[in-house]
């Protein structure tokens, strides 16, 4: 097998060949998903539990090759800037607290408050008029 | 079936078929005999939110689920989809609600650009029956509009973010909150929507759906409603119809009509056309999608906050023009779902704009009939030359167009899979020639066969097609009966 093939028909494996060291064995997707979250909102008073709590909902609905990409991607150092997958990570964990419902205040703690699903809990778009209604003129 | 013969056989229980029943029964007698052969089943809307949350609901299964969706066609280029939901309301349980009118202009393509075809109707002759449509929908829409109106929309307009407030400041009636059948206020049955963005199966119900649209359709004693009947062809004798095929529970059956609608839409409509032996040259060609594609605008300090809605506006700033004669007209969508920008301090200082483009009739994409009767085969070539110039068109003008915006950078996702707004191969025309029915919706050749929904539109224009072909086939029945 040449080298071209070989990375063709490992595709995502290739990245995961180049993790560093033996990481990947001993980082569970709970830990990775918590670094990469805890990374990228390093200058938010995140509380660590909620945070711990969001990692273990949000895995629920989610594929062992998702969880498997997370992993993949904590021990790269990747960052929402990098990935799409950690953007949709760090959105949809944002979006799971009081961060937008308070106005986006960064000099707040943020608070976890249960994975964001309109079906759960309906108008809760936390950019909409419901939270910005307009100034009366 | 309780009677060997009836008035009207309709085909279909969604907007095509449901707006033609309601104009139809005001005008019948009370002794008037109407079936409905309706493919699939009632799934009621609380029972699909419960779906959406995760819970059991036995009615999950009655109906082909999205995969199984897919596989009611041939689908000759699976990599396109087409995306419709069956069962009683179709796609009205499943559509977002936007519902701009078409302009003027839009019916005229030949005359004032040289490309497709004029309609052989106008915005005149439909301008009541859309007044008529919006009614019956509940529409939310603003005062001023692009397009001319001689009535108030039913509902308040829903309210702009910040960012939609600058481009309407700008662009005055070409930037309007966007006419929605999502409700502004809790009327006839519906909940004031609340921008939850997940349209598709709305959890508070606040957009109109067939189930919901207190229409007295299904209620009427004239009606019979038959689920589970799937028609496949037509009896054609002597330029009538006279009979309508359909499998039910495995069984081979038919239905006699004096008139027969077909409501199936735009595939289904053409396949059972060419199923029952239609000759027309036209018939199942031109099938068409609009094109839609996001446009992310990053912003330097200003908050885009605000919307009451999922659309909350729509621009007409690259829709109508001289261009149109090259390149396709372009309608703006201001979409307002949760998106952010993952930058400190910087949140919400983004907007995102679905930029939706018309494109015009081609032959070489149409629907046949395949090996199995029951399922129509599509082949679809991809948008013509008109619509990509278009996109290319809006993707060096945009930043022009905002130039009201502070805008830092704009990025561009690839085109959408689908628009879902399935379109063009029953044309309306003023001749055989040209096309598969008149502006009454009626069959050139077959002249008790009416062919309704967005199929008949003579041209696409980029505007979501439901309101327009609802309001066709109040007129068609209208002048019909
Ligand atoms: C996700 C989504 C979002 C959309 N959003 C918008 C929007 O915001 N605005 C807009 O204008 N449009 C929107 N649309 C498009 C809109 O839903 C369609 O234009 C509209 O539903 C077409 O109405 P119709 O009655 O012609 O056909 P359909 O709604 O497709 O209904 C066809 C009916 O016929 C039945 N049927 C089909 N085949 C047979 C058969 N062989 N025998 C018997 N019965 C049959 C079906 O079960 C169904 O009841 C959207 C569509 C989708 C899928
Ligand atoms: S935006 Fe939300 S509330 Fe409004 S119609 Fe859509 S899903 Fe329903």
């Amino acid at each position: 097998m040449n080298r071209r093939l070989f990375l063709k028909l490992t595709g995502a494996g290739a990245a995961l060949a180049a993790l560093p060291g033996m990481g990947f064995m001993y980082t569970s997707y709970s830990k990775a998903a918590r670094g990469l979250i805890l990374q990228e909102l390093d200058y938010l008073a995140l509380d660590i539990k909620g945070v711990e709590r969001f990692v273990q909902d949000y895995a629920k609905g989610k594929s062992d090759n998702y969880l498997l990409k997370v992993r993949g991607l904590y021990l790269l150092r990747s960052s929402a800037s990098k990935s799409k997958v950690v953007e949709e990570l760090v959105k949809d964990y944002l979006l799971a607290t009081d961060f937008f419902r308070n106005r986006m205040d960064e000099s707040k703690p943020v608070m976890y408050l249960g994975l964001y699903d309109p079906y759960k809990t309906p108008c809760a778009n936390p950019f909409s008029s419901v939270y910005y209604p307009p100034l009366a003129t | 079936m309780k009677n060997a013969t009836y008035d009207l056989v309709m085909v279909g229980s969604s907007f095509a078929a449901t707006f033609f029943l309601k104009k139809y029964l005001s005008k019948a007698p009370r002794t008037a005999k109407v079936l409905v052969l309706e493919r699939g089943f009632l799934f009621p809307h609380a029972e699909r939110v419960k779906e959406r949350r995760g819970e059991e609901t036995p009615y999950a299964k009655l109906n082909p689920d999205w995969h199984q969706t897919q596989e009611t066609i041939e689908n000759l280029t699976p990599e396109k989809r087409w995306i419709y939901t069956l069962g009683f309301g179709g796609s009205s349980n499943c559509w977002f609600g936007c519902t701009p009118r078409f302009l003027p202009n839009d019916f005229r393509m030949k005359t004032l650009y040289g490309v497709g075809n004029d309609w052989p109707l106008q915005y005149e002759d439909l301008e009541p029956y859309y007044t008529e449509t919006e009614e019956m929908m509940s529409i939310s829409g603003p005062e001023t509009t692009p397009f001319p109106k001689t009535s108030a929309y039913p509902q308040p307009p829903h309210l702009f973010t910040d960012v939609d407030r600058l481009l309407q400041k700008r662009y005055q009636n070409q930037y309007i909150n966007q006419p929605t059948a999502r409700a502004r206020v809790a009327a006839n049955g519906r909940n004031a929507c609340c921008a939850s963005a997940v349209c598709s199966i709305c959890p508070v119900n606040a957009k109109f759906t067939i189930e919901n649209s207190n229409m007295g359709v299904y209620e009427d004693p004239r009606v019979e409603l038959v689920f589970g009947a799937q028609v496949y062809s037509l009896e054609l004798e002597r330029d009538i119809v006279r009979k309508v095929f359909f499998r039910q529970e495995g069984k081979e059956l038919s239905a006699s009509g004096e008139v027969v609608a077909l409501g199936a839409n735009s595939i289904f409509n053409a396949h059972i056309l060419l199923n029952a032996g239609d000759k027309n040259p036209s018939t199942g060609k031109g099938l068409g999608e609009q094109i839609g594609l996001d446009a992310r605008v990053y912003l330097k300090d200003l908050k885009n906050l605000g919307g009451s809605t999922w659309v909350n506006a729509n621009g007409y700033m690259l829709y109508d023009g001289d261009h149109r004669r090259d390149y396709a007209a372009c309608l703006m969508e201001s979409s307002n779902h949760p998106f952010i920008r993952m930058e400190k301090g910087k949140w919400r200082d983004i907007a995102s704009f679905r930029m939706v483009f018309e494109d015009l009739p081609d032959p070489q994409n149409y629907v046949a009939p395949s090996d199995d009767i029951l399922k129509p085969r599509v082949n679809y070539a991809g948008p013509t030359a008109y619509a990509l110039k278009g996109i290319e068109n809006m993707k060096q003008n945009l930043h022009k167009v905002l130039d009201c915006l502070p805008v830092e950078r704009i990025e561009f996702d690839e085109p959408h899979n689908s628009e879902a707004h399935i379109l063009g191969t029953t044309r309306m025309s003023a001749s055989p020639a040209e096309g598969v029915v008149d502006k009454y919706l009626l069959h050139h050749q077959y002249r008790n066969l009416f062919v309704l929904g967005s199929g008949a539109f003579t041209t696409f224009t980029p505007a979501n097609p439901t309101l327009t072909l609802s309001a066709l086939s109040l007129y068609a029945a209208d002048k019909s009966f």
